[in-house]
């Protein structure tokens, strides 16, 4: 009840009328109304994600072991986590490594991908459908699960070398190579950034490309010179996209490594030690701490990137 | 600029909470929820066939019992205690709950339990209940769980690879130092082409059952219990077997750690000795191969030296803390444990009944199948020759069970010596158990 009145009460107050067309009271009529059937949304909003989201700030201060109340402890977690926890370091490192690799190259991919399938061929929605269909099944368990049937040391990979007479190994189960696996897992997951830069290279004008090549500009010329500068704004949002995703990976470290982040914590995914803290060790004070300097951490790349556009994204209106 | 509360606001307002009400009530929606009131729910983990068969006896007892409604609630083993843990922090856990060894003196220090001490014997009869069971399931004296079936570590073997290779089959009170020559022996006689043993250095289950047979212990009272030099020996013994072949290499032993049985080198295959807690011979093992697979006592320090097993509860029941139905859900967890359709209907799912009124149905029984057998049977030699059981591991015995697999894989890849390992991992542990 209280919840109601506070959501509907800035219609009631609203402070500045729009004077202009003379008649405020119907406009301000309407906001109600539309903050009445905004009102559930809010009502989600406040509920399930920001109480959670401040109840997950507080608990970053303390112990908390889900059974009993939590107990203050200030900046213990924080500064336990940068001081005293060469696992959290380690799931750092193997966060780093995976976004460092997997963002470029899947971007690089994506867009190799997606200049193939702007071509004027017969039936290219359904090659488009196809290349796409790999980042439908991505996120899915059943998809870690063959990847890692597939990279086994009996698995499809090495089959295919024993051909050639190469003698494999278990590439998901050594820590030397297990994670380039899942680099390989996710760059595969190519078809939302190829999407949205199939897209993209639609709003090129044709004319642009005609000019060039009377201008005598190779086909690599004009890729360089037309086609890269006019998707910086795409490449920029994919981009930005992509390394908050990648940050955010989870999924196929914990099902290929069966939640141990193994072997040797190689796959130790920065999500996947929040999780074995909050969840195997019921450390739910410091698993909310390792949320928010990931947030941290987040925002900051985030931040940079759009530092950095400045410089090197073109926008055609500006 | 203040607005006097007019008809059309309060109507707004109203409105609102309107909107707002069946949002708000979702919340409270969960079916189980609502029928606490008058019933009893009991929350269960395991595979399917297993929380089949407690479905089905809550049933039973719901029909037999018309003054008490037992709402099951089975979860996948997976997901169950990532759902218990919530359930406890929102304060709507079930009144029975299933739960296990590591974990019952994790939530009962934390006050999440209730003692069953003013039950038994009235309404929970614990006597028919083998003492070094019931004592697994007691905090400072109290019990706080009574265990349902026992589960006891022993040696598998694949009798099809030893008879074929012309292997004698292990022993009852053989050796580790037997256990790494037939390791070898099965390297070398089937040409390299299957490895001699799984590699457990890194599962906590193994090593404890090497250092009670040394007259150690993984924990005493909370803390890590055994010398620097016995983990160095369990390392260095288990190093010179993968050196030669006589357990299977790392990238295959990090593989066969994840996931499920079937992914074990037993199953697959690739070794022809490995550990199987006896529970899961059946569905985890026996099934799963077209190899016969036998049991025996795990290998000792010395042939008159001690076995370092012993019977430890599958899974106990326990009372939440807040239950409102405690009465009743202690007859019930009475009924589960002692009563003769319990044991009727749950066979050796979870291994053979920690009660002897429901071993002794079974026994009674004229139906027991070959696994059946061999288990009861295992577990009768493993009860004659255990020790004292040990004690119930720290909160944080999880955490150090991940610092050991963790370390058993580094030193495995070579990625640090052993010597470095022990003493990463003793020092590790031991800030782990300290609670940082």
């Amino acid at each position: 009840m209280s919840l109601g009145t506070t959501i509907a009460a800035p219609a009631g107050h609203e402070p500045a009328p729009d004077v202009r067309d003379g008649s405020t009271r119907p406009r301000r009529r309407g906001d109600r109304v539309a903050y009445l059937f905004l009102a559930p949304w809010f009502a989600g909003l406040l509920l399930l994600t920001t109480g959670p989201l401040l109840g997950s700030l507080y608990l970053s201060f303390t112990k908390f072991n889900l059974l009993q109340p939590p107990a203050w402890n200030g900046f213990g977690n924080y500064l336990k986590l940068f001081t005293d926890d060469p696992r959290y370091l380690q799931s750092l490192k193997v966060t780093f490594i995976y976004v460092a690799l997997t963002v470029p190259l899947q971007l690089g991919f994506a867009l190799a991908v997606a200049v193939m399938l702007n071509r004027p061929l017969r039936g290219m929605a359904w090659y488009r459908s196809i290349y796409y269909i790999p980042s439908l099944l991505g996120g899915s368990v059943a998809i870690a699960v063959i990847w890692g049937q597939l990279f086994d040391d009996d698995g499809v990979l090495n089959g295919f070398l024993a051909f050639f007479g190469v003698a494999g190994r278990s590439w998901i189960s050594n820590p030397d190579t297990a994670l380039y696996t899942l680099v390989l897992l996710n760059i595969w997951q190519f078809g939302s950034p190829m999407v949205i830069f199939l897209a993209g290279l639609k709003q090129i004008p044709q004319e642009l490309y005609d000019a060039a090549s009377v201008d005598g500009a190779s086909a690599w010329r004009r890729f360089w010179s037309v086609t890269v500068p006019l998707l910086t704004p795409i490449i920029f949002f994919n981009v930005v996209l992509q390394i908050i995703q990648a940050f955010q990976a989870f999924t196929p470290a914990y099902v290929v490594s069966g939640g141990s982040g193994g072997p040797s914590d190689s796959t130790l995914f920065y999500t996947l030690y929040l999780y074995q803290q909050g969840f195997t060790n019921l450390n739910m004070g410091y698993a909310s701490a390792m949320a928010w300097v990931l947030l941290l951490i987040i925002a900051t790349f985030t931040l940079i990137n759009f530092g950095l556009a400045r410089r090197w994204v073109y926008y055609e209106d500006r | 600029m203040t607005t006097p509360l007019s008809r059309r606001h309060f109507l707004q307002a109203g409105l609102a909470a309107g909107a707002l009400a069946p949002l708000l009530s979702a919340c409270n929606l969960d079916p189980a929820a609502k029928e606490a009131k008058e019933s009893v729910r009991f929350s269960s983990y395991g595979d399917p066939t297993k929380l089949g068969l407690r479905g089905k006896l809550a049933d039973l007892y719901t029909s037999s019992h018309p003054d008490v409604k037992i709402v099951f609630e089975g979860t996948a083993t997976a997901e169950y205690w990532d759902k218990l843990a919530t359930q406890m922090a929102g304060g709507n856990a079930p009144d029975v709950i299933n739960i296990d060894v590591p974990r019952i003196g994790q939530y009962g220090a934390a006050g999440a339990l209730q003692s069953l001490q003013k039950y038994v014997p009235d309404t929970i009869d614990t006597k028919p209940i083998d003492h070094n069971l019931l004592i697994q399931g007691q905090l400072k004296g109290e019990q706080f769980g009574i265990p349902v079936a026992m589960s006891t570590y022993s040696m598998g073997y694949d009798v099809t690879v030893l008879d074929q290779l012309g292997l004698e089959h292990p022993h009852q009170t053989w050796t580790w130092s037997e256990f790494a020559t037939l390791a070898n022996e099965i390297r070398q006689k089937s040409g390299k082409k299957i490895y001699g043993a799984e590699d457990p250095s890194g599962d906590t289950a193994s090593l404890q059952i090497f250092l009670r047979g040394k007259g150690e212990d993984l924990y005493k009272n909370g803390t890590l219990a055994f010398p620097d030099s016995l983990l160095t020996e369990w390392f260095e013994y288990w190093a010179a077997l993968r050196a030669t072949g006589g357990t299977i290499p790392a990238d295959i032993a990090a593989q066969s750690k994840y996931g499920d049985w079937p992914a074990g080198p037993l199953v697959k295959k690739q070794a022809a000795l490995a550990h199987i807690q006896t529970p899961n011979l059946k569905g985890g093992f026996q099934d799963l191969t077209d190899h016969t697979i036998e049991i025996t006592l795990p290998p000792r320090n010395t042939k008159d030296g001690k076995c370092g097993t012993f019977p430890q509860p599958s899974s106990f029941l326990s009372l939440n803390a807040r239950s409102k139905r405690a009465d009743d859900a202690a007859a019930f967890m009475n009924w589960f444990a002692n009563g003769a359709e319990a044991a009727k209907t749950l066979r050796l799912i979870s291994g053979p009944p920690a009660s002897a009124a429901g071993r002794d149905v079974l026994l009674k029984g004229s139906d027991l199948s070959a696994s059946e057998k061999q288990v009861l049977a295992y577990t009768d030699l493993a009860l004659k020759n255990s020790s004292p059981p040990s004690q119930a591991g720290p909160a944080a015995s999880t955490a150090v069970a991940d610092l050991l697999l963790k370390t058993s894989q580094d030193i495995a890849f070579k990625k640090i010596s052993i010597k470095q390992g022990v003493q990463k991992f003793m020092a590790d542990a031991r800030k782990t158990l300290d609670g940082k």
